[in-house]
């Protein structure tokens, strides 16, 4: 910025240089003008650093995941969950808004987000055409990823095409506006609703999709699907409802450039709809680690879905392939070496987690 | 070495460091009046003048004009390096200066339009988070004008009396209370903001910190401004740069928003605590003095000796911030990030970097080269001719700058929109044609005022821009309230358009004047 100018100054020379007049008297106040000018030097350099330091602190984004306490004799070394969100307390717009973005094709008041007691509720009132509204995770995740949610439409039926989804979509749109994601829907038209697994591509709005795999429209479809997705963008997706694996291929080709955020979305035409996502957790797709194991010690951890075993190699890991559905869980972790068990309760575990034995 | 001013002791060394002073502002005062005139310029009351002695201001000052001599010749030697008597247009060089003092905006330009990131702003299309640091570089620029307004008067004033006190204090009253300042604004502002529920828990501690960043880095820079220091401004902003696209390099092809954009203001921060370690080690370390510190003045001599500047401060960059504040529906009651007109507005700003570089060449060639000269060689006889050549001298720089304004204007009018078809970042400047020219022609207003002001400046007028920029302010006042409902980024184009015409109209207006009667004008501000 430009700052006001002034006409150049020069100190006029001492007036007594040499003259002997007052010298001590000046040396002392000399000395002490520069330990004062040394003491603001310091103030100076230390303000810097507190602002620097402050500026750190104040920056520090929130995570999506709460602190995890473990089980004693257990440390949690890595985490591999990214997203957390259960979703079974009202949480505040402004607390969401730290998390997610709300947008869509409705306009703001059409197009709403609520994190109630039952869910995160997102929802699109009384409009015109065919509209909709999401909640898109701020932070992407790699394709190594497993996403899951628990999505709810409304009981009953409509006349008028409804559509709850959960949608897996590369984080580039933000960037070049390319829209490539793949899709679980739960999809109502006159009075059936069908659900069904979809690749979507466009540039901008109206991407065409593309649909896998659908069930028949029935007046008795469920309500809820507990929805566990996972793809690699290019070849892989797979899709469970609950335990069932719904979907799965390797040979499809969607060119979804990674990583991904996830979308929360309803669209509808015209009447008002609100879809519920709880139990919302996005984890590494990879092992539950656990190491400073005795070598050939076995591990077994109990699950929603089952009991997961491994055995310890020579380098005191083992590596306990949870099934992506209960990939984030909580269970009991029994470890047992040289004919003792240590059990571990109450365990919250996530695919990627690396644990460390004490 | 006479010795008939020592015979008193005490009393009579306060005399001589008033005469010193009072060489120092002007080697060759013509009466004991206008030692007076500069006595109380720099601080010195009847209280003073009692405590040293006098019976008076004018009884001191009497006392004083008796020991000029003693100091004159010494100074007068200096300051009387003859130059041409017929003013010379600043050089490319003086050109290449001033287009240094633009050199953080335009790297931060370039790394902008480069990596989608830089210092004050970033593409990032999260709206939370694009309230809170656009808001907050609102908050910053308006805060923070004053303070650096005033510290550059003063600084320099007593850097070149080598009185480390008084920069000492100077600092810590402009920079540091700046600092502080923006800091309480920033809390008061986003804090209202949560409670209001308009804000978010992070994005309320991420403004907070953005607001005081760019805050301390705009006041870091300062004393780099002051002290000419354009080369070291160049290697912290384009370092800063450097780390800038450096992270976004090895982020690959997607980066995370959230994490851009808490990486910019952490590095803003970093640069800004350079600054500040530079400025105290180094840019506002003056040489140890010989002699006993000046008197030092008052605070309320000082706040009155800089309260122009500093309210000057606050209408130029109320000029171009509410416009900005207008655009995100302020005047509805809530702030919603006005992307088009930041893009278009911010696009159109470019027209400045000339206007601004010519702005300083003008006011350094005619404060540095050719004012000492012509007061040196002028005599009172030939004040026509004096009148004649400043005179001259305005006219022949006002062309120049509206010369250069010209080209800029058609380079960005052209250049921007065919930018804007190629680069998706600038995509909303194909769009919106109409605003891109109304916002250009407003930033060339806006430069023509600055022009005329930092002249005025040099004459020691500060009250004529500071008028100049009150009208400013009402004339975007004015100009939005009055096209409101034609809808926030409308009535925020007329707003600034409005703001920098009155602006530059008044500016120049009274610089004309001023500089009809320069000589008055330069006795008067004494």
């Amino acid at each position: 910025m430009l700052i006001a100018p002034e006409p150049t100054l020069k100190a006029a020379p001492a007036p007594y240089a040499g003259s002997g007049q007052g010298g001590d008297r000046r040396r002392r106040r000399r000395r002490e003008l520069g330990r004062q000018a040394g003491l603001w030097r310091l103030e100076m350099t230390l303000g810097a650093v507190v602002l620097v330091a402050m500026t750190v602190v104040l920056t520090t984004w929130p995570g999506q995941v709460a602190p995890r306490a473990v089980p004693g004799g257990l440390a949690l070394v890595h985490s591999g969950l990214q997203i957390d969100e259960p979703f079974d307390r009202p949480v505040p717009a402004g607390t969401l808004l730290d998390s997610y973005v709300f947008n869509g094709s409705a306009h703001p008041g059409v197009g709403y987000v609520t994190g109630t007691a039952h869910g995160l509720e997102v929802g699109v009132r009384p409009h015109p055409g065919w509209q909709g509204w999401f909640a898109v995770t701020l932070h992407a995740a790699p394709a190594a990823t497993v996403w899951h949610a628990v999505v709810r439409r409304p009981a009953g039926t409509s006349d008028k095409p409804v559509e709850a989804v959960l949608a897996v979509q590369s984080a580039s749109t933000q960037h070049n506006g390319t829209i490539d994601y793949v899709v679980v829907s739960s999809l109502t038209v006159r009075g059936e609703t069908t659900w069904q697994v979809g690749s979507a591509h466009g540039v901008v709005a109206d991407a065409v999709t593309q649909f896998l795999w659908r069930q028949p429209l029935r007046r008795q479809a469920p309500v809820q699907q507990a929805v566990t997705l996972r793809t690699d963008g290019r070849h892989d997706l797979e899709v469970w409802f609950g335990n069932r694996r719904v979907y799965a291929s390797h040979t499809l080709d969607m060119h979804d450039p990674p990583p991904f955020q996830a979308y929360l979305e309803v669209q509808g035409d015209g009447r008002p709809y609100v879809a519920t996502f709880t139990d919302f957790w996005v984890a590494a797709a990879a092992p539950v680690t656990v190491q400073g194991l005795a070598p050939g010690a076995r591990l077994a951890l109990s699950t929603a879905d089952g009991v997961v075993r491994a055995t310890a190699g020579g380098d005191g890991r083992a590596q306990l392939r949870v099934p992506a559905p209960v990939l984030s869980g909580t269970g009991t972790l029994l470890v047992t070496s040289h004919g003792s068990t240590r059990r571990f309760a109450g365990l919250h575990y996530a695919g990627g987690d690396v644990l460390a034995l004490s | 070495m006479t010795t008939t001013a020592f015979d008193t002791g005490g009393r009579d060394l306060g005399y001589h460091v008033a005469a010193r002073t009072v060489v120092g502002r002007c080697p060759a005062p013509l009466n004991a009046f206008e030692v007076a005139v500069i006595l109380e310029t720099c601080g010195y009351t009847a209280t003073r003048a009692r405590a040293l002695g006098a019976q008076s201001l004018p009884d001191l000052a009497q006392h004083v004009f008796d020991l000029v001599p003693l100091y004159a010749s010494s100074v007068a030697g200096e300051v009387a390096e003859p130059v041409s008597v017929r003013a010379t247009a600043p050089g490319l060089v003086d050109l290449a200066r001033g287009f240094a003092y633009s050199s953080p905006w335009l790297v931060s330009l370039a790394t902008l339009l480069i990596a989608g990131v830089s210092f004050w702003s970033s593409d990032v299309a999260i709206p939370s988070v694009a309230n809170a640091v656009t808001l907050a570089t609102a908050v910053a620029l308006l805060v923070t004008g004053p303070f650096i307004q005033a510290f550059g008067r003063r600084a320099s004033f007593y850097i070149g009396l080598d009185d480390q006190g008084m920069v000492v204090r100077v600092t810590r009253l402009t920079l540091e209370l700046g600092l502080v300042v923006t800091l309480a604004a920033c809390i008061v502002l986003f804090a209202g903001r949560d409670v209001l529920g308009a804000g978010t828990p992070a994005t309320t501690r991420l403004g907070i910190a953005a607001g005081v960043s760019i805050a301390a880095l705009q006041l870091g820079l300062a004393a780099f401004y002051v002290r000419r220091a354009f080369l070291a401004i160049g290697v912290v902003v384009i370092t800063g740069a450097g780390a800038l696209l450096l992270l976004v390099a090895r982020a690959g092809s997607y980066v995370d928003p959230t994490v851009l954009v808490v990486w910019q203001i952490r590095l803003v921060a970093l640069m800004a605590a350079v600054c500040w370690v530079m400025s105290a080690w180094w840019l506002l370390r003056v040489p140890p003095s010989p002699h006993d510190p000046l008197w030092r003045p008052s605070l309320s001599a000082l706040v009155r000796s800089v309260a122009p500047y500093a309210l000057y401060g606050v209408a130029f960059f109320s000029i171009v911030v509410l416009p900005q504040l207008a655009s995100c529906d302020v005047l509805a009651g809530r702030y919603i990030f006005n992307p088009v007109f930041a893009m278009t507005s911010g696009t159109a700003l470019v027209v400045l970097v000339p206007l601004l570089a010519q702005t300083v060449a003008s006011t350094e060639r005619l404060l540095v080269q050719q004012f000492p000269a012509w007061l040196t060689q002028f005599t009172v006889a030939q004040v026509e001719g004096f009148r004649g050549e400043l005179r001259q001298y305005w006219r022949n720089q006002l062309w120049m700058l509206l010369a250069l304004g010209g080209v800029a204007a058609v380079v960005v009018l052209v250049v921007a929109p065919t930018l804007g078809a190629q680069v998706p970042l600038l995509a909303d400047l194909v769009h919106y044609p109409g605003m891109l020219a109304a916002c250009v022609a407003g930033y060339l207003l806006l430069g023509v005022g600055l022009f005329s002001s930092q002249l005025l400046f040099s004459l020691s007028a500060p009250m004529r821009p500071l008028a100049a920029g009150v009208a400013g302010c009402a004339g975007v006042v004015v100009g939005t309230l009055a096209t409101m409902g034609l809808g926030a980024t409308v009535s925020a184009t007329v707003g600034l358009v409005a703001g920098a015409a009155a602006y530059a109209a008044l500016a120049t207006a009274l610089a004309r004047d001023a500089f009809a009667h320069a000589d008055f004008t330069y006795y008067r501000a004494l």
